[in-house]
C-alpha cells in the first residue's frame, strides 16, 4: 500500500465532495500571465487536500496545456505532457476518434470548440450551501477581476434528490476505489474486479495496474531553481505531475423528455403499464433500475434494497440476457466480460487498466422534482425548457489509455460486443442511416430471441469540452512561480 | 480448392532515387483506385502498400524497401494471377521503381510474375477470419441482415413462433423461400483441403517425430539393426537439436545484457502524422518495421520463433485483429510487422500488454525490435515492466502507409465471425439448446 502524499494531492482525488451540494465551475482565459501567477500563488494556500474532509467549501484548480503555455511553463516542460492532453479533445483528429461528430463535433461547442476563446484554467468551487457557494463566488470573481484572468464561462450546478442524473437514474453507484485512498470496508472488496486499484492509476507519481509508473511530466532542474519540485526518482530532472492527475471535462446535455418519450413509444407492445413498459427498456438501456438496482442481479423489477448493489458480474450474464450487451453500464465499465473470446481472468486484467474516477455534477432543473419516470411522463408537456445535463468530470492517469479508450472503443463503438449497429443507447452520437455506421439502433439480448429498437434519436448531446491538468500543490506553486 | 487465408508479401528494394517516387505513386494509387483496383479482385481480404525507409542496423545501411502485402485466401497462385490480370499496370509502374524490375518495356506479365514470385517473403500469418471468403463475407452480412428483417417482422406482427427450435425452423422456411440465398442451405464446412493446407508444414515436421516414437515402441521387439541404428540416430538427433536451442538461448541472453538502447517518446507531430492515417470507425491498419537489436544470434532465433508461432497460429483467437503478419527481411536484420485491426493504433498496441502472459508473448515476437524494452529470457521483463517503453518503441517502429485497401468498413471482425456462425447453424442439425444458443447470434 502506497503512502500517499496527502497534503500534496487535490482533494478532489479522493472524494466528489458529495457534503458539499453546491457547486459552480469557472472556465477562465489568462490575459496577464504576471498577475494571474500571483492570483494563483494566493490561490495555492487555499486548495483542498486530500488530507482533510471540508465541511462548508472546497476549492481547485485546474489547467488546460494552452493555459499553462500561456502562464509561461517552459517548453521544455510542457513537452513532457501527454500528447493527448497538448492536442486537447477538439482536435480534428482526435474528436471524430472520439465519436465526437455531427451534432457532438467541437465546431458547434459552447466552450472548448475551435472557434472558442482558448479556456486556460478550470476552478471548481464546491460548497455545504448555496450562501457559502455565492460568498466563495462573489470573493472569487472579486480576485479574478483585478488578476489578469477573464471569464470564458461558469458553470452553474444543481444536485439533483436521491443521487440521480437527469433521466432519473441513480448515478455514482460505481465508482472505483484506489488504494491509499480507499475507506471502511471498500477495503476488503471480495471481487477481484472490485478490488482497490492501484493509486498510479488515478495520481502521477505511485504505481499504477502494470506495476510501473505512467509517464508523468517533468520540468529541468534550472527551471526549478528554487527546487519546489522534487526529483524525479532515479532521473536527472524534476517530477512535476508527482501528486497530479489529468482531468477530463465534458459537458452534455440531456434531452429528457426526447430519452422517455422515445423510451414509451417504443415500448407500446406488448400491452401493458405504459410508464412500467418504459421504466423496462429504459433499464435496460442504463443496466441498472432507476433506483439503481443493477439488472444482473436484479432483471425483473426495482430493488431499493439493491440501490447502491456493486459487486455483481458481467461474466454470469455472458449472453446480456438480463442486462444487455450495449447497454450503458456495460459499455462504459465491462468489469469482468470484455465480450467475446476473452476469458473471465484476462477480462479483469484489462478492465482494470482502464478505469475512470468520475467526478461529475448534474446541471440545470429536474424536469419533475420527484424525479420519478411516471412524473417526467407526466410534466413532459411543461418541462422548464432551460437546459439541463451533466457535467461530466472524470480523472485518470492517462487519458488515451484510460479515457479515450473507454470512450472510442466501448461507449462509442457500434461494434462493440459484436454488435453491428449499436451506439451506446444514453451517450451514443448518432450516425443515422443512410451512413455506412449507422449506430443508432439498440439490441435487447432476451430468450428465445432478442429484440432490437431501432432509429433511437440522440438523447445528450456534447456542448463543451476539454483536458485539464489538476496539478499537485507544489506543482502548483512551480506553475505560479515568477520566472 | 482451399480457402485458406494468407499473406502474399512482396519485398523489394527500391532505387536510390526513386524513393519519393514510390511514395507519391502509391499515395495517387490509394486516390485512384482504378490504377490498382483491389476491389476487382475476388480473393483479396486486404491490401498494404508502403516505402520502409532506409534504416541503420549497426554500421550497416538497411535500403529503402518497397512492401506490397495482401492478405488473400485460396491458393497463392490463383492470387498472383488474378492481381496480375487486374492490376497489373499499377504493379508494373510500381515495381518499375525496384532494383532488379525487368529493363524490357513494356514488362511481360510473365516477368511480372516471376518478380513478384522471386520478391514475395515467407511470413508468420495470423487471420481471425480463417477461411472466409471476400464473396462470403459479404454474402453472410446480406444473410444475417434478411434474416434479422425477417425477425424484426414477425416481432411485429406478433407472429413468431414460440420456442427456440420452432422460430429457427421458422427462419429457414424463410430463407428457404429466398432464391437470392439459397447458397446459404448448404452448412459451411471446412474441408481436409483446407485442413491441410493450413497445417501441411506441421505434418511435414511431425511425420518424422510419429516415426521416431512409433520405431522406438517397436525396437525392443525387433531385431532389425537397421531400426536400432535410426532410433539411437533419431534420439541423438534430438538431443543435439535441444542443447543447440539452449546453446542459442543462452547465446541470445548474452546479448540481452549488452543492450543499450531504450526508445524514448517519439515526437509527438510524428504520431499524430500516423493517428491521423488510422481513422476508419472500425477496421485500421499499421505497419511497424525496423532494425533488430545487434547480436550474431538474434536472427536466428526470432526466425525459429517466428516459424513455431507460425504453426501455432491456426490454434489462437485475437478478437480485435483480422490479420496480422511478421517477417524478417534483409537478411534477417529488419522485423516487419503488418497488422489490419479494430479501432486505433495505441489502444491496440496496449491491448496485448494487458495481461501479463500477452506482454509475454509480445516480449518473444517484438522483443528484438532495436529500442525495445531490455528483455531477460526472452519473455521476460520487456514491455511486462515497462510498457511505456513498448508503446515508444512501435510509434518508433510504425510507417506511414501510402496505400492501404479494407472493403470491410463497418464490419468488426467478430461481426464477420457471427455471420459465419449464423450460416453454420442455419440449416445444420440443432438441438433444442443449440437452437437457443443460435438465436442468441442474432
Amino acid at each position: 500500500m502506497p503512502d500517499l502524499e496527502q497534503d500534496d494531492i487535490q482533494g478532489l482525488v479522493a472524494r466528489g465532495y458529495g457534503k458539499l451540494p453546491s457547486a459552480r465551475f469557472l472556465l477562465l482565459q489568462v490575459d496577464d500571465a504576471a498577475l494571474a501567477r500571483r492570483y494563483l500563488q494566493r490561490l495555492g494556500t487555499q486548495i483542498n487536500t486530500v488530507r482533510t474532509s471540508p465541511s462548508d467549501f472546497a476549492l481547485q484548480v485546474a489547467f488546460t496545456s494552452a493555459g499553462l503555455r500561456k502562464l509561461g511553463v517552459p517548453d521544455t516542460a510542457l513537452a513532457t505532457f501527454s500528447r493527448e492532453f497538448l492536442e486537447d479533445m477538439a482536435d480534428p483528429v482526435r474528436a471524430p476518434m472520439l465519436g465526437d461528430h455531427g451534432d457532438n463535433a467541437p465546431d458547434t461547442w459552447a466552450w472548448g470548440g475551435p472557434h472558442r476563446p482558448k479556456v486556460h484554467a478550470l476552478v471548481l468551487l464546491y460548497a455545504a450551501d448555496e450562501p457559502t457557494l455565492e460568498r466563495q463566488f462573489a470573493a472569487q470573481l472579486e480576485v479574478i477581476a483585478v488578476s489578469g484572468l477573464s471569464i470564458v464561462a461558469i458553470k452553474t450546478t444543481a444536485a439533483l434528490p436521491g443521487n440521480k442524473e437527469h433521466f432519473g437514474f441513480r448515478d455514482g453507484i460505481s465508482a472505483p476505489t484506489v488504494e491509499g485512498l480507499a475507506r471502511g470496508n471498500e477495503q476488503v472488496a471480495s471481487e477481484r474486479w472490485t478490488h482497490p486499484f492501484k493509486s498510479g492509476e488515478f495520481v502521477l507519481g505511485y504505481r499504477n495496474e502494470y506495476g510501473t509508473y505512467t509517464e508523468s511530466p517533468t520540468a529541468a532542474p534550472v527551471d526549478d531553481p528554487e527546487r519546489i519540485l522534487p526529483d524525479v526518482p532515479g532521473g536527472t530532472r524534476r517530477d512535476l505531475g508527482r501528486n497530479g492527475t489529468y482531468l477530463v471535462y465534458r459537458e452534455l446535455t440531456q434531452d429528457v423528455v426526447g430519452f422517455w418519450t422515445y423510451l414509451e413509444n417504443a415500448s407500446r407492445e406488448p400491452a401493458g403499464d405504459p410508464v412500467a413498459r418504459a421504466v423496462q427498456l429504459g433499464a435496460k438501456m442504463v443496466g441498472r433500475w432507476p433506483g439503481g438496482a443493477p439488472l444482473v442481479t436484479s432483471p425483473e423489477r426495482d430493488d431499493p434494497s439493491q440501490s447502491t448493489e456493486n459487486k455483481f458480474s458481467f461474466w454470469a450474464d455472458r449472453d446480456g440476457a438480463r442486462c444487455p450487451l450495449g447497454s450503458h453500464i456495460r459499455r462504459s465499465n465491462p468489469r469482468d466480460q470484455l465480450p467475446v473470446d476473452h476469458s473471465q481472468a484476462d477480462s479483469i486484467d484489462m478492465v482494470r487498466k482502464h478505469q475512470l474516477l468520475r467526478r461529475g455534477r448534474p446541471f440545470g432543473p429536474p424536469v419533475a422534482p420527484s424525479m420519478s419516470p411516471a412524473d417526467i411522463l407526466a410534466a413532459r408537456d411543461h418541462a422548464s425548457p432551460e437546459a439541463r445535463g451533466l457535467h461530466f468530470i472524470c480523472l485518470v492517469g492517462h487519458i488515451s489509455r484510460q479515457f479515450e479508450l473507454v470512450q472510442s472503443a466501448w461507449v462509442s463503438s457500434a461494434n462493440f460486443a459484436g454488435l453491428f449497429k449499436d451506439g451506446d443507447p444514453l451517450i451514443g452520437a448518432r450516425r443515422p442511416a443512410p451512413d455506412e455506421n449507422t449506430n443508432d439502433e439498440f439490441t435487447c439480448q432476451a430468450h428465445p430471441v432478442r429484440r432490437k429498437y431501432k432509429g433511437l434519436p440522440q438523447f445528450t448531446r456534447l456542448i463543451g469540452g476539454g483536458y485539464f491538468f489538476l496539478p499537485g500543490i507544489n506543482a502548483l506553486r512551480f506553475i505560479a512561480r515568477q520566472p | 480448392m482451399h480457402t485458406v487465408h494468407a499473406g502474399y508479401s512482396v519485398i523489394a528494394s527500391l532505387k536510390p532515387d526513386r524513393v519519393e517516387c514510390a511514395r507519391a505513386l502509391l499515395t495517387q494509387l490509394r486516390a485512384d483506385s482504378t490504377r490498382l483496383p483491389f476491389a476487382q479482385s475476388l480473393t483479396t481480404h486486404f491490401a498494404t502498400g508502403v516505402v520502409l525507409p532506409a534504416q541503420r542496423y549497426g554500421d550497416a545501411e538497411l535500403p529503402a524497401t518497397l512492401m506490397l502485402a495482401t492478405s488473400f485466401f485460396g491458393p497463392a497462385k490463383a492470387h498472383l494471377d488474378e492481381l496480375i490480370q487486374v492490376g497489373g499496370a499499377g504493379l508494373r509502374e510500381l515495381f518499375e521503381n525496384c532494383i532488379g524490375f525487368p529493363e524490357q518495356r513494356p514488362c511481360s506479365d510473365e516477368a511480372l510474375k516471376r518478380f513478384l514470385k522471386s520478391h514475395r517473403r515467407a511470413d508468420t500469418f495470423y487471420s481471425g477470419m480463417q477461411h472466409v471468403t471476400h464473396q462470403e463475407v459479404r454474402g453472410e452480412q446480406v444473410l444475417r441482415e434478411s434474416i434479422q428483417s425477417f425477425v424484426d417482422d414477425q416481432q411485429r406482427a406478433g407472429t413468431l413462433a414460440t420456442g427456440p427450435t420452432a422460430i429457427w425452423r421458422q427462419i429457414q422456411a424463410f430463407v428457404m423461400e429466398r432464391g437470392d440465398l439459397s447458397w446459404a442451405r448448404t452448412p459451411w464446412r471446412r474441408s481436409f483441403a483446407d485442413w491441410l493446407a493450413l497445417r501441411w508444414r506441421l505434418v511435414v515436421a511431425a511425420v518424422p517425430l510419429v516415426a521416431l516414437v512409433l520405431a522406438s515402441i517397436a525396437w525392443p521387439f525387433s531385431a532389425s539393426t537397421t531400426l536400432t541404428a535410426s532410433v539411437e540416430v533419431g534420439w541423438i538427433t534430438i538431443g543435439i537439436v535441444i542443447l543447440l536451442l539452449g546453446a542459442l538461448v543462452l547465446a541470445v541472453r548474452t546479448e540481452e545484457k549488452r543492450q543499450r538502447f531504450v526508445a524514448g517518446r517519439q515526437p509527438d507531430a510524428r504520431v499524430r502524422a500516423i493517428a491521423a492515417t488510422q481513422n476508419q470507425p472500425v477496421i485500421n491498419e499499421m505497419t511497424i518495421a525496423g532494425p533488430l537489436k545487434e547480436g550474431r544470434w538474434r536472427p536466428l532465433f526470432l526466425r525459429i520463433a517466428l516459424w513455431i508461432v507460425a504453426q501455432y497460429a491456426p490454434n489462437i483467437t485475437i478478437p480485435t485483429v483480422a490479420t496480422a503478419r511478421w517477417l524478417t527481411i534483409d537478411g534477417g536484420r529488419r522485423l516487419v510487422f503488418l497488422s489490419n485491426f479494430e479501432k486505433l493504433s495505441e489502444p491496440y498496441v496496449r491491448d496485448f500488454i494487458d495481461i501479463p502472459d500477452g506482454a509475454k508473448r509480445i516480449n518473444l515476437l517484438f522483443g528484438f525490435g532495436r529500442g525495445y524494452p531490455v528483455t531477460e529470457w526472452i519473455i521476460s521483463r520487456g514491455a511486462l515492466t515497462d510498457p511505456n517503453a513498448f508503446v515508444n518503441v512501435v510509434t518508433l517502429g510504425q510507417q506511414l502507409t501510402e496505400l492501404w485497401y479494407c472493403p470491410y468498413r463497418n464490419l468488426s471482425i467478430d461481426n464477420i465471425n457471427i455471420n459465419r456462425r449464423i450460416r453454420q447453424g442455419l440449416f445444420a442439425d440443432l438441438s433444442e439448446a443449440q437452437a437457443k444458443e443460435w438465436l442468441q447470434l442474432l
